[in-house]
């Protein structure tokens, strides 16, 4: 690198007057807003299941966790088009297609990945050229819609374009994301859901839109767009759901415009693939293959997560503690029964060995730790507020024969003498010094990988935390000092019937264990 | 704050100097940081090192164009440090990126170290830089300057990726020629 490092050196010495150009030369004057193109892509369907939902103050912020200091220009008085029925106890009543008498759950389900996606922002795929017309003209409106609206000075949107198709089922969202040439980053630029962001949903089997939220539910089948669960929640936090309808929907995702304590309006982005898996359209499988041009898309068949997206959030009778409860159409009530004992038992073990390891942890925000929510190959209970800010806080490893908990020590005995490098993350004071195991309160297998370079070696990532640090330790341990009860030379820590659960357990900002 | 009286608070070793400094090109720094480093916790770090050495370069010298002055320390330090932390394994960061496409246009082999050698390498970039025009003057400091990733310097730029990339590949051959012309190649 030194004798490289010379020419980045000489590149690094070019006049001020370049500098200065590139990046301060004004690519956006003052009070002028440039259109490049609108982001239209469809939405993942699957992705966005597991996406907590989003809070964005509509007048105020770009997006969560950015910077609020850029002021929003005035929005457009745009009233949002009629998307559904939601009656005044926050529920629909489906109008989608009737539910079949024989209906069995499909555990596969198709995905199409079309190459037909122009650059001009449209689709090219349908054999249907009528239809596809119609779609076509669909997002031009919903683009020129969105180019009418105002954005913040120094933001350029822009456009990326992709489709996934579920089922036979299209969903294509028009949104913009923006360079901030002022603070040279990139922005999810959602700054009013209203304006800024429209969503399309389409069966394209049957070349129509899906004009009414409901219609994404069986015909007279109910779907509450605020959980009871959600209703002690948001009374918590003041919130307030301002019973219209949804604003925007796709096939999955949807936004309900909620009001603060303030009495400020605000958007809350929802899953109703997560929340209503069995009620959906979406859940039974069909094959689109016949309504698409020839070469143009990707065919895929995958399989549903035979848990994921079978549970519900549910305050328990007895102690009024918030859990998921699972019920997998996959699995026999017996199984379903005895997965939820079994994460229930997990929980509460994870829950008083981390309260114990770390009473005091309070570095992060200033909050103290809550167990969120246990996840990993097995699904476990929330235990906190739903729409709190969470982050990975630690892995857990529990035996598949008794669920307790297996400690780092149980499945690498000797590692601490085989740590390679450290590095004191979160350490009030720069530290050097190697970090003795025993200061430390709360120790987890971070990862555990095969050693690319050394055969025969498992790379180990150690994070170790007390009050005043946080440590990460890289270990590369011979396999034959690794317990062979828990480790399999192919695959590392094992995850067979055998082997381990693991959990990851997240801290969340603002939520209170139920 | 205007950049004079931001290194008029320098001189008078005003507290507010750095918060100033800061508040102005805080964002500029981060990003060349970021860009090389590539890690949240280094990159504040080297913004507090890119502050103390300003401090202490801000007098004697005095810069004629302060965003160019605290951004080059930045990079500089950014730079360093990723070298440290590199020292030890292979890496795939943007710096080893921008390096591999910049050794298309110099031979390697060619003895930069000595100093004249050095100042003629530098004459020879500002004066191609000049000859260029000014969009992709902007693509090659966006690039090889900050290490900005291509399609950051697409979005800063609002031109398209493969607009930057192919732009940029023929900037490597137009240099390459130039360079060579010069006999510094």
């Amino acid at each position: 690198m030194k004798k490289n490092k010379r020419l980045l050196d000489s590149v690094g010495n070019i006049p001020d007057r370049f500098i200065e150009e590139a990046f301060f030369g004004g690519i956006i004057k003052n009070g002028k807003r440039k259109w490049i193109t609108v982001l239209a892509a469809a939405a993942c369907l699957i992705g966005a299941i597991a996406v907590p939902a989003t809070v964005l103050n509509s007048r105020n912020k770009i997006s969560d966790n950015k910077d609020n200091s850029v002021v929003t220009t005035a929005v457009s008085e745009t009233k949002p088009e009629v998307t559904g029925y939601v009656n005044e106890s926050g529920t629909v009543t489906g109008t989608g297609p009737a539910r079949a008498e024989d209906y069995i759950p499909d555990r596969n389900y198709s995905r199409v990945k079309c190459k037909g996606l122009t650059g001009d922002n449209t689709v090219d795929f349908l054999k249907d050229k009528e239809f596809e017309k119609t779609v076509n003209d669909d997002i031009r409106q919903a683009i020129n819609k969105i180019k009418e609206s105002s954005f913040s000075e120094g933001i350029s949107p822009r456009a990326e374009f992709s489709a996934t198709i579920i089922n036979g089922y299209m969903e294509i969202t028009v949104m913009c994301e923006g360079y901030d040439h002022n603070h040279f980053e990139t922005v999810e630029y959602i700054e009013d859901y209203e304006d800024h962001c429209i969503i399309l949903a389409y069966d394209i089997i049957n070349g129509k839109r899906i004009e009414k939220f409901s219609d994404l539910f069986y015909e007279g089948e109910e779907y509450s767009v605020i959980k009871p669960v959600e209703e002690i929640e948001f009374s918590k936090s003041g919130w307030d759901f301002s019973g219209e309808m949804p604003v925007l929907f796709g096939l999955d995702q949807y936004y309900l415009k909620m009001t603060d304590q303030n009495g400020s309006d605000f958007y809350i982005r929802k899953s109703a693939v997560d929340d209503s898996f069995d009620s959906h359209i979406i859940r039974k499988f069909r094959d689109p293959s016949d309504v698409l041009e020839e070469g143009e898309f990707e065919y895929a068949e995958e399989e549903w997560d035979e848990w994921e997206l079978s549970y519900d959030i549910v305050q328990t009778d007895e102690d009024r503690k918030i859990e998921t409860r699972w019920s997998s159409a996959f699995h026999s009530e017996q199984e379903n029964s005895e997965m939820n004992s079994r994460n229930r038992e997990m929980i509460s073990t994870a829950s008083d060995f981390l309260k114990s390891a770390v009473p005091r942890y309070d570095k992060l925000r200033n909050s103290r730790y809550n167990l969120y929510e246990l996840y990993e190959e097995i699904p476990v209970p929330f235990i906190c507020n739903l729409h709190s800010i969470r982050w990975n806080f630690a892995s857990l490893y529990f035996s598949r024969d008794d669920l307790s908990i297996v400690s780092e020590n149980d499945i690498i005995p000797d590692w601490s003498d085989n740590i390679v490098s450290y590095d004191h993350i979160d350490s009030d004071e720069q530290s050097d010094e190697k970090p003795d195991p025993d200061d430390y309160d709360l120790i987890y297998i971070s990862s555990a990988d095969r050693d690319e370079e050394n055969e025969g070696y498992y790379h180990f990532t150690i994070t170790m935390i007390n009050d005043d640090d946080e440590c990460i330790a890289e270990a590369v341990i011979p396999a034959d000092q690794i317990n062979a009860d828990y480790f399999d030379a192919d695959k590392t820590l094992k995850k067979d019937e055998n082997g381990l659960y693991k959990a990851e357990c997240y801290r969340c900002v603002f939520g209170t264990l139920g | 704050m205007e950049d004079n009286e931001i290194i008029e608070l320098y001189k008078q070793r005003s507290q507010s100097a750095v918060p100033e400094t800061d508040k102005k090109y805080g964002k500029f720094c981060r990003m060349i940081a970021g860009n090389i480093l590539k890690n949240n916790s280094d990159t504040d770090e080297c913004i507090n090192d890119t502050y103390f050495n300003v401090w202490n370069a801000i007098p004697p010298q005095i810069p004629r164009v302060l965003a160019a002055f605290v951004g080059r320390i930045a990079r500089n330090a950014a730079l360093n440090m990723y070298e440290k932390r590199n020292r030890k394994k292979r890496s795939n960061g943007e710096a080893d990126l921008v390096l591999s496409e910049l050794q298309e246009c110099v031979d390697m082999s060619c003895d930069v170290e000595a100093e004249s050698d050095r100042r003629e390498l530098e004459e020879a970039l500002a004066e191609f830089l000049d000859s260029t025009d000014i969009i992709k003057r902007k693509m090659f400091v966006c690039r090889y300057w900050s290490l900005m990733p291509v399609k950051d310097v697409a979005r800063h730029l609002d031109v398209s990726e493969s607009n930057v990339k192919v732009t940029l590949h023929r900037m490597r051959e137009e240099l390459k020629v130039f360079l060579n012309d010069r006999g510094l190649y």
